[in-house]
């Protein structure tokens, strides 16, 4: 009897609890992403939400976590930091259960406050940012490598494999990303001994690069780092060619993609990039593209890019988390539960996912690419490897 | 009903209204906004208080574009040396945010004489493209004065009381953001029924003319431009402490359009106006997406198209409202009461 008492009153504190988790009810459980969904930022923002879908999907296909079918809102901030942090509140509003969208570095920053005040589980998957794990929060997880790491990689490949003999320069834009790219590229020169010019800044937003260019020519460059984020990898390319400058080049994570090969196609230029993704035409994603075109529509399936790769990582990992909750399906549950995950199967998208790390991030080993835009392919040619 | 307007003694000139009727109207507002935290959700609360932190901005840019005719496209420096002024007197200094958001506002105004004094002898498109370069250099500062402003790694706010209202709180920072905007309308609507404010009128009009009338053009540009940018810092003071964290992309060239955009659409050269086109603007994404789902397009994500109609569908109201009323909501405001009181004869 006393058994069966306490049965009772365990079941209706179960259940108090759950029905007062904001997100889930008997047999749905919602997540929430603010990205850019529109403007000439989208391109992150559809390829996120179109990878967090395939994961929720494919889920769903599987009956869902515990029988409760996941779904997921989404907010467009369009890339402005306080339309972010509108877009959360809304969310919340409306009760999510997790983040597993948090568009831009500056868009996250903006949101942190508010996930500190709720504590809400949160997975930054768009844009790497240190602010998101620095000082630690139990409940923020992240999925990516620095990009000091891409740059690291990419610097050690090009020392070892092409071997320049000239010293090696980085032209970066003037903001917290383009300081990491620098960071990076002077962790490399220092760690391995390598000679170098000084860094070259530019504005944000600059497409021409012509004077940059013409000046690292006089210093006779061997190598050089683009710390650009779309359209200024084509730009510094198109200078390469026109100065006939044939050196290796490392770039981000964006150079791999196909609007990248697309705009740097004519100007003749093969170069690196370095992901901790791998390419989603590769075969390592030969998988989640089945995925993709079992769970997306036709006009999803054309926004997906390695955007969609990460948020399918981090969206997977987090419904893991849930899954691993049972019926204790509580915020603090989920986050304590995403700590634990240790050499998460990523089907060969990335690294086997680990946040037991002291960043709270996962697949922080990187691939190099080599990226042949005329002919359109991006080959990787290391392995996953962890600089840390 | 009045059906007529006419003063008999100049402090009944200058008097913010001699229509009764009017301040019974505006105390119905304020009762309303007011109770605004306990009627509406969360998100609405967010963006009432984000369109209060809009209409402080614009009603400053209104000073020195709309009553003086001086162009600005240098709103988003502005706010954001009022932003990480008062991030920085709050977390640095230790200054309660009662002293720390005015002293946001006269920093930004003692700043922007800076760009002020070389501007006076600009006007119209050059003086629009110079506002715009001082707002790329502050940007750059910002970014490279990384000590003490965090650089590209932002500045957090610590989580502070404005009088006993928490501003981590919504209804706390709503209140925040009530009291400062209520304050400066005020401040503004008196300022243009004095002395200054009709000068700034006339050298906007015709600065030849206004100068021949005794009206010293330097000095009453430089306090436009210190008036507007106070007021535009406070803007900033309280946008940095609605987000609570800032980094230069916060104050992106965007928000110097789009400032343009609502005293446009409110209207140019009116307090009314300004605060009216902020709420337009502010709610815009709002009224889209509304306008959508009752067309069973929601934010669910399973159409990529959404939301680029509604950024699109954004711009179109714009132009339509423009092409509509060029005037801007004051105009159609004054329209729909000049008919209302000279009914049932034309206006």
């Amino acid at each position: 009897m006393k058994l069966l008492k306490l049965a009772v009153l365990a079941t209706v504190l179960g259940g108090a609890a759950t029905a007062e988790t904001p997100g889930v009810t008997d047999s749905t459980i919602t997540l929430g992403a603010v990205l850019p969904m529109s403007g000439p930022a989208s391109i992150p923002g559809l390829g996120s939400a179109a990878g967090s879908r395939v994961a929720i999907e494919e889920v769903n296909a599987k009956g869902g976590i515990n029988g409760r079918k996941v779904q997921m809102l989404i907010e467009d901030d369009g890339y402005v930091p306080s339309r972010a942090y509108q877009g959360l509140v809304k969310l919340m509003d409306d009760g999510i259960f997790a983040l597993v969208g948090t568009s831009g570095a500056a868009s996250l920053v903006a949101m942190l406050p508010l996930i500190d005040e709720k504590e809400l589980p949160t997975m930054v998957t768009t844009s790497v940012s240190r602010a998101a794990v620095e000082p630690l929060r139990p409940y923020v997880y992240m999925v990516g490598a620095d990009y000091e790491d891409m740059f690291y990689a990419q610097i050690k490949y090009i020392s070892e494999h092409d071997k320049p003999e000239g010293p090696y320069a980085v032209i970066r834009q003037d903001d917290d990303y383009g300081a990491l790219v620098e960071a990076g590229v002077m962790m490399a020169v220092e760690k391995l001994g390598l000679p170098s010019v000084p860094p070259v800044r530019f504005k944000r937003g600059q497409k021409d690069f012509a004077a940059e260019i013409l000046r690292l020519r006089t210093q006779k460059i061997g190598a050089l780092a683009v710390g650009g984020v779309i359209a200024e990898t084509p730009a510094v390319m198109k200078e390469l060619a026109k100065l006939r400058m044939n050196i290796p080049t490392a770039n981000p994570h964006t150079g791999a993609i196909g609007m990248t090969l697309r705009l740097a196609a004519p100007f003749g230029m093969t170069y690196y990039a370095a992901d901790y993704v791998t390419p989603i035409d590769s075969d390592g994603a030969k998988t989640f593209r089945e995925l993709s075109a079992q769970f997306l529509s036709e006009e999803e399936t054309k926004s997906l890019n390695r955007f969609s790769l990460a948020a399918y990582l981090g969206t997977k990992a987090v419904l893991a988390a849930a899954e691993m909750c049972g019926d204790d399906l509580t915020q603090a549950c989920v986050s304590a539960k995403l700590k634990t995950i240790d050499n998460l199967d990523s089907g060969g998208l990335s690294a086997p996912l680990d946040f037991t790390n002291d960043k709270n991030t996962a697949a922080r080993s990187v691939q190099v690419f080599a990226v042949n835009p005329m002919e359109g392919t991006v080959v990787p040619v290391t392995d996953f490897v962890s600089y840390r | 009903m009045r059906t007529g307007h006419a003063v008999e003694t100049y402090p009944r000139l200058l008097a913010l209204t001699t229509n009764p009727v009017t301040w019974a109207w505006v105390a119905v507002l304020l009762i309303g906004l007011v109770a605004l935290p306990w009627v509406v959700s969360g998100h609405l609360l967010v963006v009432s208080t984000s369109i209060l932190i809009a209409a402080v901005g614009v009603v400053g840019l209104n000073v020195l574009t709309g009553t003086t005719g001086l162009i600005s496209l240098g709103q988003s420096g502005f706010l954001a040396i009022g932003g990480y002024a008062c991030g920085l007197l709050i977390k640095e200094v230790g200054l309660p945010a009662e002293a720390a958001i005015p002293l946001a506002g006269l920093i930004t105004g003692t700043l922007s004489l800076l760009i002020g004094i070389p501007s006076l002898r600009l006007k119209g498109l050059y003086l629009a493209i110079t506002t715009l370069a001082a707002s790329l250099i502050i940007t750059h500062i910002i970014l490279y004065a990384e000590p003490l402003t965090g650089g590209p790694f932002g500045l957090r706010i610590p989580d502070v009381s404005f009088v006993g209202l928490r501003i981590s709180d919504p209804v706390g920072m709503y209140f925040t953001a009530l009291i400062v905007a209520v304050l400066v309308a005020l401040f503004v609507n008196n300022l243009m029924r004095a002395r200054s404010g009709r000068a700034w009128i006339a050298l906007r009009d015709h600065d030849i003319a206004a100068k021949s009338m005794g009206i010293n053009l330097v000095s009453y540009k430089l306090l436009a431009f210190f008036v507007s940018s106070s007021i535009v810092g406070l803007s900033g003071a309280l946008m940095a402490m609605q987000l609570r964290f800032i980094t230069s992309d916060v104050f992106g060239l965007f928000l110097s359009i789009e400032a343009l955009a609502m005293l446009l659409v409110g209207g140019v050269g009116s307090v009314a106006g300004a605060i009216l086109g902020a709420a337009f603007i502010v709610l815009l994404p709002e009224i889209a997406r509304n306008l959508l789902e009752v067309f069973g397009w929601s934010g669910d994500g399973s159409s990529t198209h959404v939301f680029e109609i509604r950024a699109v569908l954004t711009g179109v109201i714009i132009i339509v409202m423009l092409r509509i009323e060029p005037d801007g909501l004051i105009g159609l405001w004054r329209k729909v009461k000049r008919y209302w009181l000279q009914w049932p004869l034309p206006i």
